[in-house]
């Protein structure tokens, strides 16, 4: 008559490799019953005995979370196994030493196959097998399943103990109040016919499992039992508790047996990202070296992206325009197509365009961070300031996105479960300087601020975190009151960025930025080169045209901020279509009164130092543009959020602007 | 061990699993398996980020413009936060 092994082991413990060596090619292949989980039974004859060896799926645990688990466990516990083999990738004892202690659990009969021990010594991880094989109890075979190696000696162990009475087993504790408890269920079960191992049993009753719990309702013996019930009954409520407890002390027990039997080299040493991340999320030095190294990036955009390559695109766009309108013109085409084209497209999309060789390189710097995974740490430094302030911890991630663009960081509040978290993130969102932005920071940079480029963005971005954090506080302490949770970081090791991974992310942003130049902003200058030279008969992109006189009747709004130009206010109001048409609409009506002076020349002709750093605020904090309000209605699922976001932002932006202007006039400022 | 690495995630403090194991004096393998564990059973929730948006980079036309941050958090459940008050 033949016996039974079965292979239990986590994943990738090589437990499928030893089931190969031991059977070869004489297995075959089914399904469990009532599942699609693959059941592979091999034979072997060994010492003239046959044995069926059943390989059970990998498993890290025989609990009843996972359908993979309730297999292993169902097998063994139905007593289908003379001896069962445990399978521990030898690199990794203290993980797959879980699953051995729940075997234990069982009371069943185990063997340990140490597998891959040659890796292990490649690794220099020195295991005593003697120890480990007493603390365990059960006999401890090194293999190498790839190589054949210890099969025999495995086979040997396996049939030695499936004759040999099961003794010698270590007890594990679960502290001396579930040690009782343990002991009270066992005396319950024990007068009861079972085919579980009581032990065990007591153990699942304990622990709140939901395979012994429905046990408990469908057996007729146990719910005979009105004791059992009843004491099942007092535990229940605790049942989350015990379980902590349990797995807590199964942790310990793993501790206790490899304490000294297993050593690795450099074993609880800080690595070198540990002692970088040290430093640079420091608690008080975290913050001033993110800012540092943004203040860094920015600068250094300006001077590679400003000084070396800036004005490259410009002139290109700026002989492509000649080029074609000339040619138009010598073909004899319509006065509206030409002027369409070199005051609408050429002006007013080339004035985005322009801007692509610094988007290159601040692309390319973050890049830089993120492929290094200083990124990472900057988020975590950024938690901890929120968390400061009383904010929900995980929304930075969500306002990380949002620097990219508002729509996918709207999108990535869905991280959050709870709902006032979300709305808090959801609101303060459009805050976070997106990329649609830059070309506006850009042309008041350059008009005004071309010395200090790196230091105004820096404080624009700055700003906008500042006041996101500020309105967060706000929000979480009247419109959604909450309690602040708390995470670790799984951070990447540092590592060093490749070229390629570094390119993709420039490439990725970059190209994002032109397809909306040729979609979204190109309607968006159309639409506006209409409104600006009708009605006939009036001078095109003057007052009196309709997007002249809309601009005049909205324009007083903004003459406390400083810019209260027909000019400034159809531009900030294209900028709700797509925050690029701001400069596009500019570039346009600006071209459209002096054709052939550039935008910044323009800009510094109506705009001063002063209105262009209050414009550059509003800009920051006014209205997000439709696609983020659109995307708010969604996420929020109310209309309502999404009209309270375009207003407040609105309000909050001009007020700020009001207060930019007043308080630098105040100063002297011009 | 898994307790005070419950509580430790209470805390917030720390920023890294093998710091985490250096603070616990445990071997980073304990340490790792046993938050895999937490995760498992339900008391630790793990988040790998803004990809959780539930929405398909494939399928977003925001994709290219995401500023995507790899990112991997471990926070407390309802369930964990419950067993530790008990």
């Amino acid at each position: 008559m033949s016996k039974t092994i079965a292979l239990v082991g986590n994943p990738n413990s090589g437990k499928t490799t030893l089931f190969n060596a031991l059977t070869g090619s004489n297995h075959h292949v089914g399904n469990w019953p009532g599942v699609t989980v693959e059941k592979k039974v091999g034979y072997v004859r060994h010492g003239g005995v046959d044995y069926e060896i059943v390989d059970l799926p990998g498993t890290y645990s025989l609990g009843a979370y996972a359908e993979d688990e309730r297999i292993a466990r169902e097998f063994i516990l139905s007593q289908g196994a003379d001896v069962v083999i445990n399978v521990v990738d030898a690199t990794n004892i203290e993980r797959n030493l879980y699953l051995t202690t729940q075997l234990l659990e069982m009371n069943v009969k185990v063997v340990l196959a140490l597998n891959m021990v040659d890796e292990a010594e490649a690794k220099q991880i020195k295991v005593d097998l003697a120890g480990i094989s007493e603390r365990l109890g059960v006999p401890v075979v090194p293999t190498v399943a790839s190589r054949r190696k210890g099969i025999d000696i495995l086979l040997d162990t396996a049939a030695d103990l499936i004759n040999a009475p099961l003794n010698g087993r270590p007890h594990i504790t679960y502290g001396e109040d579930l040690d009782g408890k343990l002991a009270r269920l066992q005396d319950l079960l024990d007068g009861l016919r079972l085919d579980y191992p009581r032990q065990w049993l007591a153990l699942q009753l304990l622990e709140g499992d939901g395979y012994a719990e429905r046990l408990m309702q469908e057996n007729e013996v146990l719910k005979s039992s009105q004791e059992l019930a009843a004491f099942l009954s007092e535990l229940k409520p605790r049942a989350e508790q015990y379980q902590l407890e349990i797995v807590d002390y199964r942790y310990r027990f793993i501790s206790e047996v490899t304490a000294d039997t297993v050593c690795r080299p450099d074993e609880a040493v800080p690595t070198l990202t540990d002692k970088i991340d040290k430093i640079v999320t420091h608690k008080y030095f975290g913050l001033p070296i993110f800012a540092l190294i943004m203040l860094g990036v920015f600068q250094l955009t300006f001077a590679i992206g400003e000084e070396l390559l800036g004005g490259i695109v410009a002139g290109w766009i700026g002989v492509l325009g000649e080029f074609v309108t000339g040619g138009l013109s010598t073909m004899g085409a319509p006065e509206w197509l030409i002027s369409f084209l070199s005051e609408g497209v050429f002006a007013g999309l080339g004035a985005v365009v322009e801007f692509v060789p610094l988007i290159v390189v601040l692309y390319m710097l973050m890049g830089f961070l993120e492929d290094s995974g200083y990124m990472a740490r900057a988020a975590y430094v950024m938690d901890n300031i929120m968390r400061a302030v009383g904010l929900q911890g995980k929304s930075f991630i969500s306002m990380l996105v949002g620097f990219g663009c508002n729509v996918p960081g709207v999108m990535a509040t869905r991280t959050l479960e709870n709902k006032k978290d979300r709305m808090i993130a959801i609101l303060i969102n459009p805050f976070m300087s997106c990329g649609a932005k830059i070309p506006i920071y850009l042309v008041f940079i350059g008009a005004f601020f071309p010395e200090h480029g790196g230091l105004v963005m820096f404080s624009v971005y700055g700003l906008g975190i500042i006041v996101a954090l500020l309105m967060g506080k706000l929000f979480s302490a009247t419109l959604f009151k909450g309690e602040v949770s708390h995470f670790i970081l799984e951070l990447p090791p540092y590592r060093k960025p490749t070229l390629r991974n570094v390119l993709r992310n420039m490439w990725d942003n970059v190209s994002g930025f032109l397809v909306r130049a040729g979609t979204v902003i190109f309607a968006v200058v159309s639409l506006l080169w209409i409104l600006a030279v009708l009605p006939t008969g009036v001078e095109p992109y003057g007052p009196a045209s309709i997007l002249g006189r809309i601009g005049t009747f909205v324009a007083p709004i903004f003459r406390p901020a400083g810019f209260g130009t027909w000019q400034a206010a159809v531009g900030l109001f294209s900028g709700i279509a797509a925050k690029e048409s701001v400069v596009a609409t500019l570039g346009m009506v600006y071209a459209g009164v002096d054709s052939g002076v550039e935008l910044i020349e323009a800009i510094r002709s109506v705009f001063t130092p002063l209105t262009a750093v209050s414009f550059m605020v509003m800009t920051l904090l006014y209205t997000p543009c439709v696609a983020t309000l659109g995307t708010i209605k969604k996420e929020t699922g109310s209309t309502k959020w999404m009209a309270f976001s375009a207003v407040y932002t609105f309000v909050l932006g001009w007020f700020a602007a009001v207060l930019v202007y007043r308080v630098g006039l105040l100063l002297g400022f011009a | 061990m898994i307790k005070e690495l419950l509580l430790a995630l209470a805390s917030g403090e720390y920023v890294s699993k093998p710091e985490l194991a250096v603070k616990l004096g445990k071997p980073l393998a304990l340490v790792d398996a046993a938050l895999d564990e937490l995760v498992r059973l339900g008391f630790v929730e793990r988040d790998d980020g803004p990809a959780d948006c539930e929405l398909p980079c494939g399928g977003c036309p925001y994709a290219s413009m995401c500023n995507r941050v790899s990112l991997s958090t471990l926070a407390i459940t309802a369930k964990g936060w419950q067993a530790l008050s008990q």
